[in-house]
């Protein structure tokens, strides 16, 4: 750009594009020339035409005057330009004033619904975690009563010893031993990921880990003799679905987010095994290699998987007590 | 300094009054906005320049706020309004950012 610390000659009006008259060199001059004039003439135009005007109509008045500068500073206390300035000026403030007021009043507004709506989630899901604990406390303190009641008789005790079998084979029962915890885990997002200026329309989720996945790691920790398996914690019993819902991945319709940490209590080396042979074994030490996902396997001497949540009956309604 | 003061009492009045902007105006104030610093920028520049014209600054004010709506406004009907609007920002944002590097030349001679 040229400098302008000095006035600069008056143009006179653009007539890019008209001079040429051949057709090829047309076209490139007017995109050029429009380019050139959108980044040299950032001054209205309209401002030289105007002074132009007046230096001719200067000239007009007095044809003897020197051939000087055109006449600058002209007299800011001329009534009606001032007004004229000032309220254009005014107007400008007032678009700048209304529109940073109306932006500010727009933010909270979105951001005050969405805490509300976060306090709300919160609050909500330690009232169900309480009712959790609740429910588990209460639970507990049945089984001890009934294993009270009937451990008092013979036949008493042989049906507590199948009620247990059958509450192990329900995943009803906390359990304990050794056994292997698989770990696995989405990719981390790549460095930079995040995308310049603007906003993301929802942060981006790299769910390279799906509930099949996690289904099949399940099953292969089965197939090796597993006894339990718990997944994040959700022991996984004869019902118990591992499904994904969008982004998230249910198991027993609580969500888990990944690190996916699979616990099964049985013999290690068998477990081990059979996850090594499996094809999900396989694609997640590729999806390691490749990707970037986190997998990795330990063996525990003790591990101790909660009892799931007791299966809702359906169809099933229980009759009034007394009844034995 | 008149004019100035006339800028912030323009400002404050904007801020003190707050007035509710109606929901099919709120597209354009952010247009608005670019168009009125642009022409502030233009006239300050011009000012300096010694070539200041009252009514080519009023009525350039006018004109671009009105036309960079417009183009919007019809962007709008067209399904193009967020192309459109992000080219009038483009366009009056190299205009304010010519005529800054113009006034700080001014300013500082550098």
């Amino acid at each position: 750009m040229p400098d302008r610390s000095q006035p600069e000659p008056v143009r006179p009006p653009r007539t890019f594009g008209r001079k040429v008259q051949k057709h090829g060199q047309v076209l490139s001059d007017m995109s050029g020339a429009m380019l050139r004039s959108l980044l040299d003439e950032t001054l209205d135009p309209g401002y030289a035409e105007a002074a132009a005007r007046k230096e001719r109509r200067a000239t007009a008045d007095s044809p003897g005057a020197p051939d000087g500068p055109a006449p600058r500073r002209r007299s800011w206390l001329r009534r009606p330009e001032t007004t004229l300035v000032v309220a254009g000026l005014v107007l400008a403030g007032l678009v700048v004033g209304i529109a940073y007021r109306n932006n500010a009043k727009q933010e909270p507004e979105a951001a005050v619904a969405r805490n509300q709506l976060i306090a709300k989630i919160e609050s909500e899901q330690s009232y169900v975690g309480s009712l959790q604990k609740q429910s588990e406390s209460l639970a507990d303190s049945v089984s001890a009563a009934r294993d009270k009641l009937l451990a008092e008789s013979a036949a008493g005790s042989t049906l507590l010893d199948s009620l247990n079998t059958l509450e192990y084979a329900a995943a009803q029962s906390t359990v304990t031993g050794p056994g292997v915890v698989i770990t696995v885990s989405d990719p981390k997002p790549a460095e930079g990921n995040d995308p310049v200026g603007g906003e993301t329309e929802a942060p981006v989720v790299n769910t390279l880990i799906t509930d099949r996945d996690l289904q099949r790691v399940v099953n292969a920790l089965w197939a090796g003799g597993a006894e339990a398996v718990a997944v994040n914690g959700q022991r996984i019993g004869p019902t118990t679905a591992i499904r994904q819902a969008g982004n998230a991945i249910l198991v027993d319709f609580l969500p888990v987010t990944s690190p996916y940490k699979v616990a099964a209590i049985g013999p290690d080396n068998a477990m081990q095994t059979a996850f090594a042979a499996s094809e999900v074994g396989r694609r997640l030490s590729t999806y390691r290699n490749v990707y970037n996902a986190g997998l990795s396997i330990d063996t525990s001497d003790t591990l101790t998987l909660k009892p799931a949540l007791p299966p809702t009956a359906q169809v099933a309604v229980p009759i009034g007590k007394g009844t034995k | 300094m008149i004019p100035a003061i006339g800028l912030l009492i323009g400002i404050g009045l904007g801020l003190w009054l707050d007035p509710t902007v109606p929901v099919w105006l709120q597209p354009y104030l952010p247009i608005a906005v670019v168009a009125a610093l642009d022409a502030v920028f233009g006239a300050i520049r011009a000012r300096l320049d010694g070539i200041f014209d009252a009514k080519v600054f009023v009525v350039s004010f006018v004109s671009n706020v009105i036309v960079a709506a417009l183009i919007v406004f019809i962007g709008d009907k067209l399904g193009v309004g967020a192309q459109l609007s992000t080219a009038v920002v483009v366009v009056l944002g190299i205009r304010i950012f010519g005529n800054a590097a113009a006034i700080r030349r001014h300013v500082f001679r550098a």
